[in-house]
């Protein structure tokens, strides 16, 4: 068991680190902490494989996986958080500082990136599996929340991720 | 490509960062502590370190056998305290690795359940065990002699209930907060 657990587990960071890490920044700004949190994803997920019992994909679970630490990382941190805003009551797509220098893509990055860290959790879940270019039925099967509550999110964030390319793309 | 495309493009591509464990190092930091839980009680264990040693210093160091006993006290409950916030943060740990696998919603559930049971049982685990240092250290203090003593016990008592209770309000509001939220999650797991 062990082996096929280190196994899996080399064969899903191979596959799906780059995409940890991604979630790792849409939780986290420190660049300190969130080196933790990535290490802390990867243990986790390395441990999780000797639960793994195939019933989803190993895709599936890697996201569930890395979803879930980072829900434990905010839900301890959140004492030190902003006041985290719904999709349909943030007025207005975040900046991050002064960009002016920056290309566009780096600057529709880093508004994106303090977007979604203003997300209360249930819309930060699904827009960063969006942004994975997750199916909704995918984004359902990750999250455990009700295909009608991930189609209505899926067209909010729509609408803001529209209003944040053309915003960035004036800056 | 649209504009939500080169979104999702701009997302797909950022930087990656230097970042390398490989399965001997993984094993290796998996036979501790969570990295964040790690940081998170050396911070809560230092500080109760300092505050058991501070007590036990002057309960040895007390002029009077009762407020020697007071600071004793505080000691233990600071030491009992500590003890329940190891055990809380030990189960924290073992749910974030037993449900790793299970759905985002299912898991964060559970883990905002078990942070407003914690806020809800402040008292019993927190406060409560403090108060018996509390009431003994202030009766020491009046029982030294006069009515001015009784009085300064009396403020005393009166101050250290307030700080109580502001902190128990606090937490209380903070579990209201934790409520709603796990509310609203129902709300959407079954919209």
């Amino acid at each position: 068991m062990s082996n096929d657990q280190d196994a899996r587990y080399a064969d899903a960071a191979a596959q799906w680190g780059a995409a940890l890490q991604r979630i790792a920044r849409a939780y986290e700004a420190d660049p300190e902490r969130r080196r933790d949190l990535l290490q802390d994803m990867h243990v986790t997920l390395w441990k999780s494989f000797a639960a793994f019992d195939g019933r989803c994909s190993v895709r599936t679970w890697v996201y569930r996986v890395a979803s879930n630490v980072a829900a434990s990382h905010v839900a301890r941190e959140r004492r030190d958080r902003l006041q985290l805003v719904t999709l349909d009551t943030i007025e207005h797509v975040p900046d991050e500082g002064d960009v002016g220098e920056k290309f566009e893509e780096e600057a529709a990055l880093s508004r994106l990136t303090a977007l979604i860290h203003r997300l209360k959790a249930p819309d930060r879940q699904v827009m960063t599996l969006y942004l994975e270019g997750l199916s909704a039925d995918s984004i359902a099967e990750v999250t455990g929340l009700s295909p009608g509550a991930i189609a209505t999110r899926i067209s909010r964030l729509k609408v803001l991720l529209t209003r944040l390319f053309h915003e960035a793309a004036n800056v | 490509m649209s504009d939500l495309d080169r979104i999702q493009a701009v997302w797909a591509n950022q930087p990656k960062e230097n970042f390398s464990m490989s399965v001997a190092e993984i094993r290796e930091r998996a036979s501790t502590l969570q990295s964040t839980v790690k940081r998170r009680n050396f911070r809560e264990y230092a500080v109760g370190a300092v505050l058991i040693v501070v007590f036990s210093a002057a309960a040895y160091f007390a002029r009077t056998p009762l407020s020697a006993f007071a600071c004793a006290l505080t000691a233990a409950g600071v030491a009992f305290v500590m003890w329940r916030m190891h055990v809380l943060g030990r189960a924290a740990s073992e749910h974030e690795i037993a449900a790793a696998g299970s759905c985002w919603a299912a898991f964060y559930r559970q883990e905002l359940v078990r942070q407003r049971d914690a806020l809800r049982g402040i008292w019993s685990w927190y406060l409560g065990p403090l108060v018996p240092g509390m009431v003994v250290y202030w009766i020491s203090v009046g029982v030294k002699g006069g009515m001015w003593s009784w009085l300064i016990a009396v403020a005393g008592v009166a101050l250290t209930a307030a700080v109580f209770a502001w902190v128990a309000d606090a937490n209380k509001r903070a579990a209201v907060a934790l409520q709603a939220e796990i509310d609203v999650l129902d709300q959407i797991k079954e919209a």
